[in-house]
Formats: structure tokens, sequence, C-alpha cells
């Protein structure tokens, strides 16, 4: 057991170099695609504390990105405010969206919780084409200032390891979270909420904070996916697409543990960046029925996504079973 | 006067509207009555059955209404492969209901993109007389197209509920969504009827996709997504599982939509259907016409 905890550490600290050095022997395309999928797996991990480890279905955290990327563009477009402040105001914004989430998921289950969350965020984009004067409406934001203090980069590098510490962060953060008092309540109210309410558990506040903390990540997310993309409009951010995308990543990868999102984001950014890459503009759509694919084939072999699947051949493996 | 009289036609036109949404919704409650799934690729199949309008139409310069018989049966089967292949493997597990929301999901990924693959992003419509010739109605004016979409769909509605109340099949369709486990101590085929039921779901959405096409001109991959919410917004409005409530319920949110373009305007009509379908949702989950549900 010792043994097995130190080889795991030397793995992880193994990983861990590679990813720090890739930049220096990879060229520019492929940093680019394990960027943006470190930053699809923390949205992913974001959307986990709600959507795995919650059990609540949102298929609306596309608005959260939005909420998140629009108040930092606006504060630093027009009042001049540095992202890397604007990043926690970007958090807070979409938290309390969020918290309005919570208080609906209080009264909707499964399939009516995820069709409020797409009606939200329907609303949210129609609210940001509508208030032009605050938003640009359907013209967007252009982001216009640049450098670090402003967190603008000029390589691709950089911005690597931007997203690979909020990945990073996103994972410990779940480790945490899996481990708090508040992480353990959020999945009894998951697994049984009458049973979670005897016992003590506030179920009312947890499910409002606990939505609050995934649209708080998301948020920030969003920030720092409007600082590498360096312009925002409500029609290319707030997609049903996304959404369903960051829910498939994370439910591929493992829902409700701390690797599903790194995983399915790992697995599913790459492939579809790649079919993007080879088939380019020639054939739409043929990146995303990848997701659909690998969804469908997912959650019908392998309930409890990639992680749930190696982590019970490697459980049994320890045991001497099959 | 000229303007209420404006309002009147505009809001008759999105009734008329709604009388649609309501038979696309009817395969959705369909479905969700029996097998409590909700099939995220309803908007989907609509977008198939559009497309199959566009070319039965454009390459064999048949009827638009006889493609809609034909959109059925193709539907109808692609309804019952999906099946085969996303739902019943899945729907009897624990966490099932959680699960068809993740495969259909899928489906509805793999169906637009095809789509995109296979017709590009490009909106297509095809001109047909019914669109272009109009009737008028107590000062009404609507196109022909419209005003049979909203007979079909209407016929199409007490069609399905005759269908369900008379019908021997229809009848174990109603005890499977009443009572799986007593359906099948009674020896009824429970999956064969939740096929059967999918199949037909899927049907109706591909028939409505047809009606839909004949005035609606912007044929596109991912044309599903507005009918789509239209439709999800009406079943849940109406009471899932409820037949003749997706009628006034779907009128009722195309006058909605109707009252959005007049205090916003037109881009920003769904402000309020989202704002009604939201509190709807909150305040009163069962719908306006459905019994109160059990929490799931």
């Amino acid at each position: 057991m010792e043994l097995n905890s130190t080889w795991k550490w030397i793995v992880v600290a193994i990983l861990f170099i590679l990813a720090l050095i890739f930049p220096l022997f990879a060229d520019e395309f492929m940093v680019s695609i394990l960027m943006q999928a470190y930053l699809w797996a923390f949205l992913a991990m974001s959307w986990d504390v709600i959507g795995g480890y919650g059990g609540q279905f949102s298929l609306g955290h596309a608005a959260f990105i939005a909420l998140g990327a629009y108040t930092s563009t606006i504060l630093l477009e027009s009042y001049g405010v540095s992202p890397w402040i604007g990043m926690w105001a970007a958090g807070l914004v979409a938290g309390a969206a969020g918290a309005l989430v919570g208080f609906a998921s209080l009264r909707l289950r499964g399939p009516f919780f995820a069709l409020g969350t797409i009606a939200f965020a329907e609303l949210v984009k129609l609210l940001l084409l509508y208030f032009k004067d605050i938003t640009g409406g359907p013209l967007g934001i252009l982001i216009t200032k640049s450098g670090p203090e402003y967190m603008l980069f000029e390589s691709q590098a950089h911005y690597y390891y931007l997203m690979f510490a909020l990945m990073v962060a996103g994972v410990l953060f779940l480790k945490w979270f899996e481990a708090s008092r508040f992480g353990i309540g959020l999945v009894a109210i998951r697994e049984d909420e009458e049973a979670a309410e005897g016992v003590g558990i506030n179920v009312y506040r947890t499910k409002v904070i606990g939505a609050a903390i995934s649209a708080f990540l998301t948020g920030i997310g969003g920030t720092i996916y409007a600082q590498w993309i360096h312009f925002i409009r409500p029609d290319i951010i707030v997609k049903l697409e996304y959404s369903t995308q960051i829910a498939a990543i994370d439910v591929v990868g493992g829902a409700g543990t701390p690797y599903g999102g790194l995983i399915g984001a790992l697995i599913l950014v790459p492939l579809s960046l790649y079919l993007n890459a080879i088939f380019g503009g020639m054939i739409a759509g043929l990146s995303l029925i990848l997701y659909g694919v690998v969804l469908l084939v997912v959650v019908v072999m392998v309930p409890g996504g990639i992680y749930g699947l190696v982590r019970r051949k490697w459980l049994s493996r320890k045991r001497g079973g099959k | 006067m000229v303007e209420f009289s404006a309002y009147t036609q505009l809001l008759v036109s999105y009734a008329i509207l709604g009388g649609v949404y309501g038979l696309t919704a009817l395969g959705l409650s369909l479905i969700w009555g029996v097998m409590k799934a909700v099939n995220w690729a309803h908007g989907d199949f609509l977008m198939v059955g559009m497309y199959t309008a566009f070319w039965t139409v454009t390459l064999f310069g048949i009827d638009p209404y006889i493609a809609a018989i034909v959109a059925f049966i193709l539907l109808g089967l692609l309804g019952m492969v999906t099946h085969v292949i996303a739902i019943e493997p899945v729907v009897e597990k624990p966490g099932g209901h959680e699960a068809t929301l993740l495969t259909t999901l899928g489906i509805s990924v793999i169906l637009e993109s095809l789509a995109l693959i296979l017709w590009s992003p490009s909106p297509r419509s095809f001109q047909n007389v019914y669109k272009s010739t109009y009737i008028e109605v107590f000062g009404i004016r609507t196109s022909v197209a419209e005003a049979i979409a909203f007979v079909v769909s209407i016929v199409a509605i007490v069609a399905v509920d005759q269908f369900l109340k008379r019908v021997r099949i229809g009848k174990a369709i109603r005890a499977v969504s009443q009572n799986p486990v007593g359906a099948r101590v009674v020896g009824i085929d429970v999956p064969k009827i939740r096929l059967m039921t999918f199949g037909l779901g899927v049907a109706l959405a591909g028939m409505a996709g047809v009606l839909v096409a004949t005035f609606y001109p912007n044929i596109r991959p991912l044309a599903g997504y507005v009918w789509d919410i239209a439709s999800y917004v009406v079943v849940i409005f109406a009471g899932l599982g409820t037949i003749y409530g997706v009628i006034f319920a779907g009128i009722i949110i195309g006058v909605t939509e109707g009252l959005g373009t007049i205090v916003f305007s037109n881009a920003f009509r769904q402000i309020l259907v989202y704002v009604v379908f939201l509190a709807v949702l909150l305040l009163r989950p069962q719908g306006l016409f459905g019994k109160a549900l059990r929490r799931v």
C-alpha cells in the first residue's frame, strides 16, 4: 500500500513536469490544443460541483461562462480594471446567478432542472443582446488592451501556463471539496435527500451554495476564456453546444470525481480539435459528432465514465478478483 | 383602430403558430408519458422531417402533404432504431431517467452534426402554392400553408387521443404509461410498447417538421432547436403526459410570443416566453392541465 502510493506520486510528479516542459518542445498548434483541453477540463470540473457531486444536470452553464466573461470584460474595457481583479467580480456575478439556479433546483428535478437551466441560459443570452448599451448587443465587445498586467499575452505558451494553473487549481479544489463537510453533504443530498435532511444536513442551504460555487468557478473560467479569445459576443458564447460539451466531457470522464473533467477533456477536446484541423471548414459538424457518439457509447456501455471504469478495474485487480 | 386590428392579426398568426407548437409537442409528451424519458433529440427529428419535406418536394416534385406521410413512416423507423440504440438499453437500469437524458443528448448531437455534414449549414426553403396563397376570414389574413398546418395539428392531436382510447395498442400504451408493472402482469409486452411509443412519438415529430417546413423559410441543421424549446415549453406548460392540454398550451405559448413581439420587438419576443416558462416550471411544475406529479 505504501509502495503503491509512492509510485502514484512519482507518476503524478512525472506527468506534472512533462506538462510543464511541454511548450518547450511541442509546436504552437499542439500547445494550443492542450491549453484548450485544460480550459474545458476546468469548466467541466466547475460543472461537476453541481452536475456530478450535486447530481443536478445543468445544461445552462454557458450562461455562467458568459456572465463571467462579460463582467470582467466590461470592467476591463469601460473602467480599466485588470482581469486579475475582474475575474473575482466575474465569479461573484456568475455565482449570484448560480444561487438563483440553485433556488430553482430546490423545486426542479432531473429533466425539469435541465430544461429550466436551458431556458435560463437562453434568457441570459437574450438579455445580453437586449441591454446593448452595456453589453454591445449583437456586436459584442472587443478587448483592445494588451500586456500581462491585463492578463493578455503574446504567445500561446503563456496562455498554456495560465490554463494549466487553472486546471491544477480545479483538481486540487475538487479533491479538497469532496472530502469537505460541505461536499459530503452535497453528495448525501444527491443520494437521498430525505435521509440527508434526517441526519441534519441543511438541504436548502447546501443546494443553493453548491450551485453558487459551481457558477462562481465557471464565471472565472469565462473571464479566462474571454482573455484568450479577445472577443465576446452573445451568440458565440451562450451556446447550448457549450453547455452540452461541458456536461458531456464530465460525464464521459467520470462525473462526481476530481479527475473526470480532466480525463474527459484530455480525450474529447484534442480529438475534436484534430478532426477540425484535418477536415477544417470543409465539413462542419464533424468534430461535434464525436461528442455525440462518445457520450452515447460511454453512457450505454460504461456508466460511471472512463475514470469509473479504470478505478473499478484497478480495485478488482488489487483485490485479486477477476 | 388600425393598430388594434394589426395587433389582432399578429396575435391570431401567433395563435396559429401555437397550434402547430401543440403538434410538435405531442410526440414529446407521449414519450414522456410512457417511459418517463425526455427525448432531447425531439427537435432534431423535427429538423429531419423538415429536410424530408425539402428533398421529396425538390427532387420528386410531389405535394408536401404527401411528404408528410413519407416523413411519418421514415421518422417512425428512425425513431425505433434510436430507441433500440439509446433508450431500451438504459431505461430500466437504476438512474435510467438521467441516462436517457444523456443518450438522447448524444443522439441530438449526432443528428445535428450529420445534417451539417450532409446538407451544409446554409438555410433552405422550397416554394409551394400553399405558402403563396392567402385566405381571409373576418379580416384576418393567413397563408393556406399555415391554416392547413393548424387544422392538421388539431386533427392529429384528436386522432392520437382517440387512438389511445379506442385501439388495442393505444390502450396498451396507456396501461404502460399508468402502471408498467401492472401492464406486465396482465401480459402486455412492455418493451414492445415502449418501442412503438417511441417510434410513434418520433413519427409525429417528423410529420410536424413537414408541416412546419411548408411555411417556415429556414430549414437548416440547427432549426430543430427553436422548435425544441417551443415543444418543451408547451409540454411543461400543458403538464407532461396530457394529450389535449398541448393544444391549449401551444396556443397560449403562441399568443405569449405574439405579445412579446408587441411588448419588446420581434427579435426578443422569446424573452416573455422564457419568463413565463420559468415561472410555470417553478410555481406549477405539473403544468396547467396536468395532475400533480410525484416528485421524481
